[in-house]
């Protein structure tokens, strides 16, 4: 590592250090002393992994009520029929002519008609069978089956991410560790809060800055 | 009639009353011990035989197997970022654990792994670089360390904080190159006192107080294994094994039948089953040396007996002169007699020999048919006659070893067996399997029976290593060690692919590696009757997952597990309801399509005959209503394509919904009843995955929070890691429950 390098390693570490970046709660807690309630109490103003979970949720689509609402609307569709109007216009106009000495110079108009139809077809047709399964059915059956395995992944996950970070920032409350330490933290620290962003749209940041 | 209550029984749908009736008929009436279905007469039915009531035997409990009744679970990291290689618990304080990473770096716990201090750093590797030029190991006492990140002993940036990370990323790679010789190994001495060793890359380590302080006492050899037996600390490594006479403060060089050989392992078998007696006259032997018919070539099954005839001898030196007696019975001449007697003799001395015994404490000698040991020509005295004896010709007892623990160690080498009680000498296990073996596992419930694990298979003597038979169905692939347990016949192995056990002596196998995510699996241990394991990257304990007193009443005020699974599975999308799309599709061939149809229609014409002077006129307006019902086949022209044609767009036709891709297969519009099976199928998958999820997070939480009150005097950071454990897994559940574990109340049922 050359020196300009290092001087701006060092920098950057005590830059975030002194410049207040930091995410987590403030260090040097007493090591062994305290409840486990009082260290976790430092972070009550941040949101709770009921509320991170309720943002993939808001976020992803996921939620159950959009599950509830494709299986609906799949069952019901199958009672519907399929419907289709015929709607006819028929207008015809004849004419016949006389030729005296067949010639076109005789011509003669001898009668002329005009006639008109309208009509109106109305099909109402019902398939029973996709009453009580269709394609689609089992394609929505298929597919709700997926939003809830999706659902789980991703809220497994959020919550996985959630207690790294937060076993992360009780490390950094109950250890203050060297200059290099404290960096990764606070580094780590940003890229735990990101990737929770990523998967609540951001919103975890946000509630993070409205509860500050 | 019968045939009828067999089918409602089968289907589950007679009525409680009836299942009793069906059930209690076959007791009253004697046509119903025939046949359930069908009309068949009744069988003749013998008499059943007059017997004496015989006791019945008290069936063994069966052995439950740890897979069943237990979980992983990881305790804090030594360190991140460092591959473990070695973990041993004290014999003293159980939850005095020392860890050893790959580089030889040395961690102690005092609190079962809640908080662990680097007490001997690491090797670093000798690499290319010219920067990083160390090897060293230093002694470091007291560093605290709690869970962050270890740093390699420094180099020449010594003084730096921050390292460049392209140059520490070749470094690392360079030093994982180096460091995949090093196989450091950890241990307790089982004889207590606070010793414990380390053995890592050509060195030797010692702690006399219990890990905390480290002193270098080999600096030119290391060791792969230690054990003792008796007063002496053995330890295994790149060529045979070394012996320390004062718990490892100083090492003496065995020259032994184990030099050159790489010891794997060292395995010590607590009870010595030898079946000889040393009497004033003789060695006793219990067992019969067996020869080929009219021959002096020994039958394997005597390998057992002379191995033992060996070991004895190495254990007494002060039996200076021993002699071997050849003894035939009374068939054939005098002289062939006479010469096979010597022959058989010899046999034996040279077997012993090459055993391990000093030629000059044998002689031989040949009796022919002259000394019968039961007079007569019956076959039970010639084949009491025909044997082999060990008379004490001389004894010097100052050469008397002191008196020591009973008990045999064995040595796992690259190429054979080998076994020891003082562990200064060492007679091959001639039948054993050729090799590289792992590890050589006491039966304590069959005498003479061990296993020997090998990379190429698991092999089982039941004659004390006379006979060896592979026994498991199947191979343990990277096997790395395996014990013995407290059950009989039950077996743990721990290996590069996770932990494995088997309740049948070795012959099947299952995996015993619930929760357990790092299966590259490297040590293991015991603390408390729990198994410990190091693996690639942390330490894990396996609890027993249903461990919940009486008095810990906190732990039953949860959502218990059967009504979280079945909240969970009774959520949209892959609740049972879904599961009957088989009963569903069945009616489908029976409905048809039903279309009403409905038509109005106005006519109007009107004409005029200029010839006649006529005029005439029409209207008429007209309806009509159709119903029609069809079964099969009433809509082909909507949903024909041509599949021949190569214009044929599938995802136009998947658009269109002429074909459904459900789980990346296609399925044709009509094919309904396929596309449910698979469904219902995926369906059914998931539903036992997710079961399994629960099931596993639910017992962690619950053997998690009976751990708690034992942690009140823990340090505060392993306190609070406990507790955000249990809270991480409560959201989980709470996850898989909609949010209605962490609100449940007990009342509430």
């Amino acid at each position: 590592m050359t020196p300009s390098a290092r001087q701006f390693f060092s920098s950057l570490a005590l830059g975030l250090l002194t410049t207040g970046l930091t995410t987590g709660a403030a260090p040097a807690f007493a090591a062994d002393s305290g409840t486990t309630e009082s260290v976790l109490a430092k972070f009550k103003d941040e949101p709770s992994v009921q509320d991170v979970q309720g943002m993939v949720l808001e976020y992803s689509k996921t939620d159950n009520h959009y599950v509830q609402n494709w299986l609906a609307a799949s069952k019901d569709a199958g009672w519907l029929p399929t419907f289709e109007v015929d709607y006819g216009y028929d207008n015809g106009y004849t004419e016949s002519f006389d030729y005296a000495d067949g010639t076109v110079s005789s011509e003669l108009l001898s009668s002329s008609g005009i006639s008109l139809k309208n009509s109106v077809t109305a099909k109402v047709k019902w398939d029973f069978s996709k009453a009580v399964m269709s394609s689609n059915t089992i394609r929505v059956i298929s597919d709700t089956q997926s939003i809830v395995k999706l659902r789980d992944k991703i809220l497994d996950e959020t919550t996985r991410l959630y207690f790294d970070r937060r076993r992360l920032q009780v490390d950094m409350l109950l250890n203050e560790g060297d200059a290099k330490t404290q960096m990764k933290n606070e580094l780590r620290l940003e890229e735990l809060t990101a990737q929770i962003d990523a998967y609540t749209g951001g919103l975890f940041t946000k509630a993070l800055d409205r509860k500050k | 009639m019968r045939a009828r209550f067999a089918f409602l029984i089968a289907t589950g749908r007679v009525p409680n009353l009836l299942v009793v009736v069906a059930l209690a008929l076959p007791a009253l009436s004697p046509a119903w011990a025939g046949p359930r279905v069908g009309v068949h007469p009744p069988l003749p039915v013998p008499d059943p035989p007059v017997v004496a009531p015989q006791p019945v035997p008290e069936a063994p409990e069966p052995t439950v197997s740890l897979a069943s009744s237990r979980v992983w679970v990881e305790v804090t990291a030594p360190a991140s970022g460092v591959q473990m290689a070695d973990v041993s618990v004290s014999p003293e304080a159980p939850n005095r654990w020392l860890a050893v990473d790959a580089a030889g770096a040395v961690y102690l716990t005092d609190d079962g792994g809640g908080r662990w201090m680097l007490v001997l750093k690491g090797v670093e590797a000798q690499t290319t670089n010219d920067e990083t030029v160390l090897l060293q190991a230093e002694q470091n006492s007291g560093d605290a360390f709690d869970g962050g990140t270890v740093d390699a002993t420094s180099t020449s940036d010594n003084d730096q904080a921050v390292h460049d990370a392209n140059e520490t990323a070749a470094a690392d790679a360079a030093s994982a190159a180096a460091l995949q010789d090093l196989n450091p190994s950890v241990w307790f001495d089982t004889a207590g006192g606070g010793v414990a060793l380390v053995g890592r890359s050509g060195e030797t380590w010692r702690s006399a107080d219990g890990g905390e302080t480290w002193r270098l006492v080999d600096p030119e050899n290391g060791a792969t294994a230690f054990a003792r037996v008796g007063a002496v600390v053995v330890a295994g490594g790149d060529d045979g094994v070394r012996a320390s006479l004062d718990a490892g403060s100083t090492w003496l060089d065995v020259d032994s039948a184990l030099a050159g050989r790489r010891v794997n392992e060292l395995d010590f078998f607590g009870q010595q089953r030898s079946r000889v007696e040393v009497t004033d006259q003789a060695l006793v032997i219990l067992d019969r040396v067996l020869f080929e018919l009219g021959s002096a070539v020994l039958r394997p099954e005597s390998n057992a007996i002379l191995s033992d005839v060996a070991l004895t001898m190495i254990q007494h030196p002060e039996l200076t002169s021993v002699e071997v007696e050849g003894h035939t019975d009374d068939q054939g001449t005098d002289e062939v007699n006479q010469v096979l007697s010597e022959r058989r003799a010899n046999a034996v001395r040279d077997y012993l020999i090459a055993a391990g015994v000093d030629d000059d404490r044998l002689v031989t000698r040949g009796y022919g048919s002259t000394v019968p040991l039961q007079p007569g020509t019956t076959d039970d005295a010639r084949e009491a006659n025909r044997r082999v004896e060990f008379r004490i010709l001389s004894r010097d007892p100052s050469l008397a070893l002191p008196a020591r623990e009973a008990g045999v160690l064995y040595a796992a080498t690259d190429n054979g067996l080998f076994r020891s009680t003082d562990a200064l000498r060492w007679t091959r296990v001639g039948a054993a399997p050729e090799g590289s073996l792992v590890s050589a596992v006491d039966d304590p419930d069959v005498p003479g029976g061990y296993w020997v694990a090998a990379e190429r298979g698991l092999f089982r003597t039941n004659d004390d290593g006379g006979t060896f038979l592979q026994t498991a169905n199947q191979p343990l692939q990277q096997l790395v060690r395996m014990v013995h347990l407290a059950e009989p016949g039950h077996l743990l192995a721990i290996s590069g692919a996770g932990v494995w056990e088997s309740t049948d002596s070795g012959v099947t196998w299952e995996p015993a590696s619930r929760l357990l995510t790092d299966r590259d699996v490297r040590a293991l241990d015991f603390t408390a009757g729990d198994p410990l394991i190091a693996t690639a990257n942390g330490i894990w304990r396996m609890i027993k997952a249903d461990r919940i007193s009486d008095d810990q009443e906190d732990l039953k005020k949860v959502m218990p597990l059967g009504e979280t699974i079945q909240i969970s599975l009774a959520r949209d999308g892959l609740n049972g309801d879904q599961l009957s799309l088989a009963r569903r599709t069945r009616i489908l061939p029976f409905l048809p399509t039903a279309t009403l149809q409905f038509q109005d229609a106005y006519t109007a014409s009107r004409s005029a005959d200029f010839l006649a002077f006529a005029s005439s006129g029409s209207k008429a307006d007209t309806w009509q209503a159709t119903v029609q019902l069809c079964w099969g086949g009433c809509s082909t022209s909507s949903s024909y394509y041509d599949y021949s044609s190569d214009n044929y767009d599938v995802q136009q036709m998947v658009d269109d919904g002429t074909l459904n891709v459900i789980d990346g297969e296609v399925y044709d519009d009509n094919a309904v009843v396929a596309a449910a099976a698979s469904v219902s199928k995926k369906l059914s998958e998931f539903r036992f995955a997710t079961a399994q999820q629960i099931s596993d997070a639910w017992l962690s939480r619950q053997r998690l929070a009976a751990q708690t009150p034992s942690l009140k005097d823990a340090p505060l950071r392993q306190r609070v890691m406990q507790k955000l454990a249990i809270q991480e897994l409560d959201a989980r559940l709470d996850a898989w429950t909609e949010g209605q574990f962490s609100t449940w109340k007990p009342e509430s049922k």
